[in-house]
């Protein structure tokens, strides 16, 4: 597979938990950008919405020391990626950009890759997708509209990815860093997403990334993800003494 | 016999069979037309997206945006980089207003009703204007302008045409904050609402006001708060609010004071510092000379007996706050919306003089007045009690014509004021809108209205970013789409530029015009972010900028006095209400819907509210453990009644509300407002009662007591959470959490061996270690 | 109690019944069976990716217009309004097709720029021309509107395909260039052959590549283009 053409990218994302606010600015704006279904109220009811990027809240303690905590989830990009062994189709498969990519012409639905995938990310169309005549003017012609029986999760924006290069390339020169966002990132209010190339020294999320919080998510799994998180400060928590 | 493809085509297609798969599966017709517009060179079908820069005044605080295009369609809402108010950031909120643009219960033609009780007839745009005409003919003196709170050249037509006909321009916001400019005015001397320099705060103190969320310029303080987090000094947050809004999520330290005791618990705090000795003398002498009558009621265990908070907690709120300097202390929302709201706003700000936070870094910063003269930099809801007086007028008759536009006031009103047949008893009810809302059905007139993406405007942030900035509004989309398959129509016209053309012209002949002017005069001023050699290159360079500014220029403020002398905050009652228990109601503003503007557009209904993942309903949020002492479960269908009626929501328990304290977002239960929202949840609007502050005569909304009773039904909230099996981090903990200086790896390390010592159990530890 | 035997005649009546019954429940079963089957060719057969348009279609536009008068560089078989034989204009195709060598779509042009050269070039009672000036505004009293080209070369909903690096490399690397356009040998017009045909002798365009993805994968392959599916299917 050749892709010297798009450079030697590994685009990742870093995810700073502790500026996360909840507020879901994110999730309207993948909404908005991924022509994904209309979330009614009977789909959301049976627990079959979709939404590639989801703010999960998680609550601690009891009032009045009650806290909830936002953590921002969305397609991993795992370079082990559970997902990828079991589709029988190749439909998904890992490419030497470092992501994870969905091919929706090629998916026949097993749902294989769903049950595979530990942070629940993948999402299956039920249902035909439809909008009303008039709200198909504000869907994004850059990005597929998926048909019913067919997967689909977060694809990093890979069709502003796909554009932000090609026009680097027609002007004869490399990616800037920070030209390229995804919705996420790009309407994140607090600066929390951060998306950009890791194999750039100089790119703001490899110099984010060897912040002392970085984590991955359910690293136990080894899945060597290429969303990078860091994790939320208490302040008022206290570090115990060096256990044994 | 070989079969090629179109060979099997041609035969199936001579079968009926056939002809009907055939048709089934085929492409629509329209994805095979390349539609060729007439004018260039903007119009070229070229499969590449134009960004275009405007503001969203009605949606946004004046948040400067751009608007992805691709042939003649809006496809995407994203702020905008260079405009200084949310600097290229967005809300929850930017994406729905292209379902409003696009929605398919967008009004298409002007309607009539001909008599009072007559059906609504569709009608043409003359025979709309001559309506319009005669129902300006005899309303001098007895006209009436109604609009949300609107600043720039839409505010200034609409005040300029009240004017003309000796009317009033009314403006009406449901969660009325005029309680807060008040006490802007009154302690900072500032008609314009300050900002605050957040960024570089050590602490910020905030009292009832949802900045992350939906108060104030949520985008323009949420880009702040990242770097209030990512200071070398990480800042920290104190939170006061009766329930968790998503400040008090964020906030390292949260406060639930009983609803309207804000004021006392500021008080409380000044004391604390004052006795400490934790301000300067000097500091401490000013904050004396405002205060009028001392500090003897706010000890520390007074104040905890009447704020709810123990005394630990108002004391280490204190103390950070003295003693962690760059600090601000702001507040609003449901802190002001008391009947002593006012003293509890103006206690609040005048904290900010202890730390000497006024006119400062990392403190309150002013902002100047508008750029444009003429241009109102600061709006808000008229106070309730003028609602009152002038619902009176309209119910005695006495007002001939109303104009209403970008408020439902049916929908925003309490009950308890009838403003129905308030509007029955005026003769001509004109509305201007896109999507069918309550008000339209008492309406004689509806006129269908260009949406922010479609009229020419100006827009004055409000908070602004501490110095003059004018946004431009410009149509970003050519007529609006109709919705049969022939192409694009628009019969939609703007709310200004139809008041200009029925003034005949004498302020003015268009929009357009308007704010090609208002520019012309910026360019004469020759100072600010654009400068050019000619007034139309200043107006290009404005308009692709989405805006004008002047970082040079800068507010002042005017240390006046808190006076308001009423301190206790009153309820209502709700002795008469039957069976039930008594709850304190504090209404919010819906994260995805706000006020209900957003109600029609089905992203806004879908997006998931941030503490409880609900959406598509109303819930309603109580404590957790006082909802198990109760009975009450998730679900559950709950009677919430007022003295002003009663309304149903659904159970949703959760820690984060104080007990006694029942949460309901406002924003649904719309009658109208198109398919996906009509006739969805509750109004809680509805049920408030007419209480008011005291020193303003705005509605406070925030002082309502109910009676709550279960219906007896339970009803699976729609709500995300539950949707995706959770899988936390290790089991127990599910968000990494460190502390200060600490590393990941060792907080990791260490939840393991509490999961060990928890989960696996002590022999199972003991055996492993041999 | 009726024995068995007491009535033989029903029994042997019964059986031609039965075999009526079973041979029609059975053949109702076995076309049941071959017309889901049917079904299912069918819709498999007509569902492929563009089951209408494709390979050696044409259609009928608005407009009847000739891409041989404007682009071809030869004689051609046209005869003018005064019986004169005509030349081809010659244009390059990036004349109309503006925004080829940049964007991603090769670009309509407007209505107004045909009008540009149509206002004046073309007798007053050709039809065809009329139709143009009419949707301009130039004549006829109903306004401006715009004319629905009928899309000829289509490619699926979840393919991305951009001309702009396609032109570039092509314009760079002419060795690669299928066909030719009436003999163009440099700029934009002499690539657009590669995939589109000989567009400048077509009276009717017509597509006359399968422009399967067979096709994108060998060429990509040839010039070392990327072959990640992601470079085209998002």
């Amino acid at each position: 597979m050749t892709t010297e053409n798009f450079g030697n990218n590994n685009w990742g994302m870093v995810v700073d938990v502790d500026k996360c606010i909840g507020c879901n600015a994110c999730v309207l704006a993948c909404q908005a950008e991924n022509n994904i279904p209309l979330n009614t109220q009977d789909r959301v009811e049976r627990a079959r919405s979709i939404s590639w990027i989801r703010v999960e809240r998680y609550w601690e303690g009891d009032f009045p020391d009650a806290k909830a905590r936002f953590i921002p989830i969305m397609c991993q990009h795992c370079e082990n990626a559970p997902c990828e062994p079991v589709c029988p189709v190749y439909a998904t498969y890992h490419n030497a950009e470092g992501m994870n990519v969905q091919v929706y012409n090629r998916c026949v639905g097993t749902r294989y890759c769903a049950n595979g995938c530990p942070y629940i990310v993948r999402f299956f169309n039920f249902w035909e997708p439809v909008w009303p005549e008039s709200l198909r003017n504000h869907l994004n012609p850059d990005v597929t509209i998926r048909s019913r029986g067919i997967m689909e999760k977060c694809s990093f924006c890979v069709h502003r990815i796909r554009r932000e290069t090609r026009k680097a390339r027609s002007e004869g020169r490399e990616v800037i860093d920070g030209t390229i966002q995804t919705a996420c990132s790009s309407a994140c209010p607090t600066s929390a997403l951060n998306f950009g190339n890791f194999n750039d020294p100089n790119s703001k999320v490899s110099k984010m990334k060897k912040d002392k919080r970085h984590y991955t998510l359910l690293d136990q799994f080894a899945t060597d993800p290429n969303v990078i998180y860091l994790a939320k400060i208490d302040a008022d928590k206290k570090v115990a003494a060096k256990h044994d | 016999m070989k079969l090629n493809r179109r060979e099997f085509l041609a035969l199936t297609g001579k079968t009926a069979a056939g002809a009907v798969i055939f048709a089934a599966c085929g492409l629509p017709e329209r994805e095979l037309i390349v539609q060729s517009p007439v004018d260039m060179p903007e119009d070229l079908v070229r499969g590449e997206d134009a960004w275009y820069a405007t503001s969203m005044g009605d949606f946004t605080n004046g948040d400067g945006v751009l608007v992805r295009v691709m042939e003649g369609r809006a496809k995407k809402i994203e702020g905008n980089p260079d405009h200084p108010v949310n600097r290229g950031k967005s809300t929850a909120r930017y994406d729905s207003v292209l379902q409003l643009l696009y929605h398919p219960d967008r009004i298409q033609e002007p309607m009539l009703r001909y008599s009072k009780n007559g059906n609504l007839v569709n009608t043409t745009w003359d025979e709309a204007d001559n309506r319009f005409r005669s129902a300006l003919a005899n309303a001098d003196g007895a006209i009436t302008v109604v609009t949300n709170p609107i600043r720039g050249h839409l505010g200034n037509v609409a005040t300029k045409f009240a004017d003309q006909y000796n009317g009033k321009h009314l403006t009406f916001d449901p969660m009325e904050q005029g309680v807060l400019h008040g006490a802007v005015k009154s302690v900072l001397g500032q008609e314009q609402l300050p900002t605050f320099d957040i960024s570089h705060a050590h602490t910020v103190l905030s009292f009832g006001a949802d900045w992350l969320g939906t108060w104030g310029s949520p985008a323009q303080f949420g880009v702040k708060y990242g770097e209030f987090r990512s200071q070398s000094h990480r800042g920290y947050l104190i939170h006061a609010e009766p329930r968790m809004s998503l400040t008090a999520a964020a906030a390292d330290l949260w406060l639930a004071p009983k609803p309207g005791t804000e004021g006392d618990l500021a008080l409380g705090i000044a004391s604390i510092i004052i006795n400490e000795g934790l301000a300067t003398q000097e500091n401490i002498s000013t904050f004396n000379t405002i205060l009028p009558d001392g500090l003897d009621r706010y000890s520390v265990a007074q104040v905890s007996d009447r704020t709810g908070i123990s005394g630990d907690r108002i004391e280490k709120a204190a103390r950070h706050f003295a003693n962690h300097t760059p600090a601000v202390a702001f507040g609003g929302g449901s802190a002001g919306a008391h009947t002593n709201g006012s003293f509890n706003l103006e206690a609040i700000y005048a904290l900010n003089i202890l730390v000497d936070a006024i006119d400062t870094s990392g403190g309150v910063t002013p902002n100047p007045k508008s750029a444009i003269e003429e241009l109102p930099s600061s709006s808000t809801g008229e106070p309730f009690e003028s609602w009152e007086a002038e619902l009176a007028q309209w119910r005695a008759g006495n007002v001939e014509t109303v104009i209403i536009r970008g408020t439902d006031i049916v929908h925003g009103m309490p009950n308890s004021v009838g403003v129905r047949e308030a509007l029955q008893n005026v003769p001509n009810v004109i509305v201007f809108g896109t999507v069918h809302d309550d008000t339209m059905d008492f309406a004689d007139l509806i006129l269908p209205e260009k949406t922010v993406l479609e009229a020419w405007g100006t827009e004055i942030p409000e908070p602004g970013p501490g110095y003059q900035v004018v946004g431009t509004q410009q149509p970003v989309v050519g007529p609006t789409v109709s919705h049969d398959e022939s192409g694009l129509t628009s019969n939609a016209r703007g709310f200004g530029d139809s008041l200009l053309q029925m003034s005949d012209g004498s302020y003015g002949s268009s929009m357009e015009q308007l704010v090609k002017n208002g520019l012309a005069d910026l360019h004469a001023a020759g100072r600010g972010s654009i400068s050019a050699s000619s007034s139309s290159l200043f107006t290009n360079g404005a308009l692709q900028r989405g805006g004008w500014w002047d970082t040079g220029t800068r507010g002042t403020t005017d240390l006046g006095k808190i006076r308001s002398t009423e301190r206790n905050a009153y309820y209502s009652d709700t002795g008469t209400l039957g069976t039930g228990n008594d709850f304190h109601l504090v209404p919010f503003h819906s994260n995805s819907l706000l006020d209900g503007r957003l109600a029609a557009a089905p992203w806004a209904q879908s997006t998931p509210d941030p503490i409880t993942s609900a959406s598509w309903s109303t819930w309603a949020e109580i404590n957790s453990q006082e909802a198990q002492s109760l009975g009450i479960k998730e679900g559950d269908v709950l009677l919430i009644r007022s003295t002003s009626g009663e309304i149903e929501a659904l159970a949703y328990p959760h820690p984060g509300v104080r007990p006694g304290v029942i949460g309901v977002p406002v924003g649904q239960g719309h009658h109208r407002n198109g398919r996906w929202a009509e006739d969805r949840g509750s109004n809680v609007l509805s049920i408030l009662t007419g209480q008011k502050d005291s020193h303003t005569g705005a509605l406070a909304w925030a002082a309502t007591q109910v009676r709550v009773q279960r219906a007896g039904r339970r009803v699976k909230v729609p709500k995300f959470e539950g949707n995706v099996e959770a899988r936390p981090v290790e089991p127990g903990v599910p968000v990494l959490v460190v502390a200060i200086n600490e590393t990941a790896e060792h907080a990791q390390k260490e939840n393991h061996h509490i999961y060990q010592k928890q989960f696996i159990g002590k022999d199972e530890q003991d055996k492993q270690h041999e | 109690m009726v024995s068995e035997n007491e009535n033989p005649e029903t029994k042997s009546a019964s059986l031609p019944m039965m075999l009526i019954l079973v041979l029609t429940a059975g053949g109702l079963g076995v076309m049941a069976v071959s017309g889901v089957i049917a079904a299912f060719v069918i819709t498999g057969w007509l569902g492929q990716p563009v089951p209408v348009l494709g390979f050696q279609q044409t259609f009928d536009q608005p407009i009847d217009f000739p891409h041989t008068i404007h682009a071809s560089t030869k004689q051609l078989k046209h005869v003018a309004a005064d019986g004169q034989t005509m030349e081809g204009l010659g244009l390059d195709c990036t004349f109309c097709h503006r925004t080829v060598t940049t964007q991603a779509n090769a670009g309509i042009p407007p209505v107004g720029f045909c009008a540009t050269c149509h206002e004046v070039i073309g007798s007053a009672d050709n039809n065809e021309i009329n139709i143009l000036r009419d949707a301009a505004g130039i004549i006829g009293d109903d306004g401006k509107e715009p004319i629905d080209w009928r899309r000829v070369h289509r490619l699926p909903d979840h393919v991305r395909f951009v001309h702009e690096p396609h032109i570039r490399y092509l314009t760079q690397n002419l060795s690669e260039v299928k066909g030719t356009t009436d003999g163009v040998t440099t700029g934009p017009s002499a690539v657009c052959s590669t995939c589109h045909g000989n567009v400048a002798a077509m009276e009717q365009v017509e597509q006359v590549e399968a422009l399967k993805m067979g096709q994108c994968v060998d060429c990509h392959r040839d010039n070392g283009a990327p072959t990640d599916c992601a470079a085209c299917h998002h």
